[in-house]
């Protein structure tokens, strides 16, 4: 942690520069970060809320929001999971603690997310039919996904050093994920046969830890109902073993890098 | 260990080995096939080093191409960890191992230069305050707000050299950036060296170049086989790196180790995917002669030659021997083959080699003979290979087999001696004044 303070200006340019780095020459620039999932939205809206007929109200702003939870922590971790590989110049040739480098990479995803957010909270406000008390939670849930995103960065990071398996897979798991991630529906939501499946819908719901990160963040900002005290639990519990595991496997791990890559 | 002063630095009984992995497995696929095939061998680059540098010293450490040299200073940047003992520095460390580390070709030169300078641990208001001067030393002033990409290499280099001697370090490391550039900015380059070493800043310089390190340090280190064989003053640094060559070239010649692995065999020498490699021939011993005995030094003019102890292990009685000299950086000065050079090709001077070599088990000697060496000063790699006369089939890989330095008496510019002649012509067509 002691080199981590000294490294402050490297980590701030970092940032700035994956930020800048993301849109850089195209047109629209930032723009795309909101196109993107507007695109996205719009035909899921056609396939689950017209053809299926979903029941959820303001169904393109409850996937929006989904997706700002999906973004922030599996963007997150894709992105850290390449980072070191591609910035390997660096690790090979100057000395600085290499957490720097999935974290700058992860605070500017989380930067990007932060602009859907922007967009999402007034809507909600405007649209939403529950208690806008509960916005008062969401900072600390965001930071709950936060942290277990770090923590989960910060491994596959480092692990992808050694094997670059790790971003293939990553890749491959993306959109079985996605679907098995509760962003486009809701678990009461589903139809009545699913029902039947509560074992299932149970290893759904814990089995992948993406699953209540995404529903509390729904819960606090789109339901405006507060998060169940299961899924609080699980945030909070997660976030902490994650960050643990993550930041001290990252430090075992650093060693080799410089002769790895 | 007690807390060294800024500017100190110790490596107390350093090693540290590699795995030299012979099948590098990076994607999935290979991973799951290759995995339990994946073989290596280990390679200790340095052994059981100990070195006390104290602040303010300037220390060259010199060495031969995978002596070890950049792995020490890996070590002591601290981007590589040691296997065995300790390694402590006092006080900010600036590693400057490649100039422009982290350039991103698609920022300006003015972003780059803060990103840089962040790289050193400098602070965006530092930066900002020594901006005009980081600006100025790079002779940048009308580009700096363009992307890096359109720079020229040379607009890259001095950029990057000035981000990096901005830094004002305790310590600052150096590995052969000094090679690079035209003589104008090396010239600028040493002097902001000079400067950083009157400023009481401990300065570690690796070369491969002794008269460099005897210029600019003021203790040098000369490393072989990852130990260090000399520390002491740098006017004797030259003679003892050429003696160590010397000894290299006489003394068993081809010392073919994994080591040379960074050293790569000059273009065209051979390529080893296009050609079935076999080892039916094997080089015993190769050395330099002059005025008939083996030596490690030439002077520019000497009538040398290089032999080469060959034996095959199977006829191989279409052998063609190429040799190659080059420069220490790879850049091919001369090369030719029993198969091209106009007195071996004709059936008769070829034949006589294949014919040697058609005896398993019985050396040989290839004696190649230049005449009137035309090298300036520096050092020779000689590389050596041989194949069928169809050079489908590769005999014995390319390899490098020996190193020589070269001395000129004449202080001229380039790699060629051209022995110029000088004199003061008449003009034509006016009555030049005559003596007498």
């Amino acid at each position: 942690m002691l080199g981590l303070s000294a490294s402050g200006p490297l980590y701030r340019n970092l940032v700035k520069r994956e930020v800048r780095q993301r849109y850089k020459g195209s047109f629209l620039g930032l723009g795309w970060t909101l196109l993107n999932p507007l695109i996205l939205v719009a035909a899921y809206s056609v396939v689950f809320k017209f053809l299926f007929g979903s029941p959820i109200a303001n169904y393109a702003l409850f996937m929006f929001v989904g997706l700002i939870g999906w973004t922030l922590f599996y963007g997150g971790i894709s992105e850290a999971a390449t980072s070191l590989v591609s910035n390997s110049s660096l690790v090979t040739k100057v000395r600085f603690p290499r957490e720097i480098i999935p974290l700058a990479t992860m605070t500017a995803n989380a930067v990007i997310s932060g602009a859907m957010l922007i967009i999402a909270i007034p809507l909600c406000l405007l649209l939403g039919t529950g208690s806008k008390i509960t916005l008062v939670a969401l900072p600390a849930f965001l930071l709950l996904t936060l942290g277990a995103t770090v923590g989960i960065g910060l491994v596959l990071s480092a692990v992808n050093v050694y094997f670059r398996d790790v971003e293939h897979i990553l890749a491959a798991i993306g959109t079985p994920l996605f679907f098995l991630t509760p962003i486009f529906y809701t678990y009461d939501s589903l139809p009545s046969a699913a029902s039947s499946h509560q074992v299932l819908i149970d290893i759904l719901h814990w089995g992948n830890p993406i699953s209540p990160y995404v529903i509390t963040i729904q819960d606090t900002l789109f339901f405006g109902r507060w998060p169940t005290l299961a899924d609080t639990l699980y945030c909070v519990i997660a976030a902490v073993v994650f960050l643990l595991i993550g930041f001290v496997s990252f430090r075992r791990m650093e060693r080799e890098m410089a002769v790895e890559l | 260990m007690a807390d060294l002063e800024p500017g100190q630095l110790r490596l107390d009984h350093v090693s540290r080995r590699f795995k030299i992995v012979h099948e590098r497995s990076a994607t999935l696929k290979e991973t799951v096939i290759r995995r339990r095939r994946a073989s290596y061998t280990e390679l200790w680059a340095l052994r059981d080093v100990s070195l006390s540098i104290e602040p303010g010293e300037s220390v060259g450490i010199v060495g031969r191409n995978g002596s070890g040299k950049s792995t020490l200073l890996k070590l002591l940047a601290g981007i590589i960890p040691p296997h065995k003992g300790t390694v402590a520095t006092g006080g900010t460390v600036a590693a400057m191992l490649e100039l422009g580390a982290g350039f991103h070709p698609d920022f300006s030169g003015r972003e780059n230069i803060f990103m840089n300078a962040a790289i050193h641990g400098v602070s965006e208001k530092a930066v900002a305050e020594r901006l005009d001067s980081i600006v100025d030393f790079a002779e940048l002033q009308d580009f700096i707000d363009m992307p890096v990409r359109t720079y020229s290499s040379g607009m890259t280099m001095r950029l990057a050299f000035a981000v990096s001697s901005h830094v004002n370090p305790d310590i600052l490391l150096l590995d052969e950036v000094l090679a690079v550039g035209d003589e104008a900015f090396q010239r600028k380059c040493m002097g902001r060296i000079y400067d950083f070493k009157r400023g009481g800043g401990t300065l570690v310089f690796v070369s491969h170049d002794p008269g460099t390190v005897e210029h600019v340090c003021d203790r040098a280190i000369l490393i072989d086989g990852g130990a260090v064989v000399f520390d002491g003053d740098p006017s004797e640094i030259i003679s003892r790196y050429h003696r160590l060559l010397a000894d290299e070239a006489s003394g068993l010649g081809a010392r073919i180790d994994g080591m040379e692995g960074d050293h790569e065999a000059p273009e065209g020498a051979y390529d080893p995917d296009a050609v079935l490699a076999t080892d039916t021939v094997n080089l015993l011993a190769a050395r330099l002669i002059r005025n008939g005995s083996a030596t490690g030094n030439a002077i520019c003019g000497d009538d040398i030659s290089i032999e080469l102890d060959l034996e095959s292990s199977a006829p191989a009685a279409d052998a063609v021997v190429g040799i190659s000299l080059a420069t220490e950086t790879g850049m091919a000065l001369y090369g030719i083959s029993t198969r091209h050079s106009v007195e071996t090709r004709e059936a008769a001077g070829q034949k006589a080699i294949g014919d040697a070599l058609a005896q398993p088990g019985t050396p040989v000697t290839v004696r190649i003979t230049l005449p009137a060496l035309p090298l300036q000063s520096g050092s020779v790699d000689v590389y050596v290979g041989v194949s069928s006369f169809d050079e489908a089939t590769q005999y014995m890989g390319g390899r490098r087999v020996l190193s020589f330095g070269v001395f000129s008496e004449e202080p001229s510019l380039g790699l060629v001696a051209m022995n110029a002649h000088w004199e003061v012509v008449p003009q034509r067509g006016s009555a030049a004044p005559r003596p007498g």
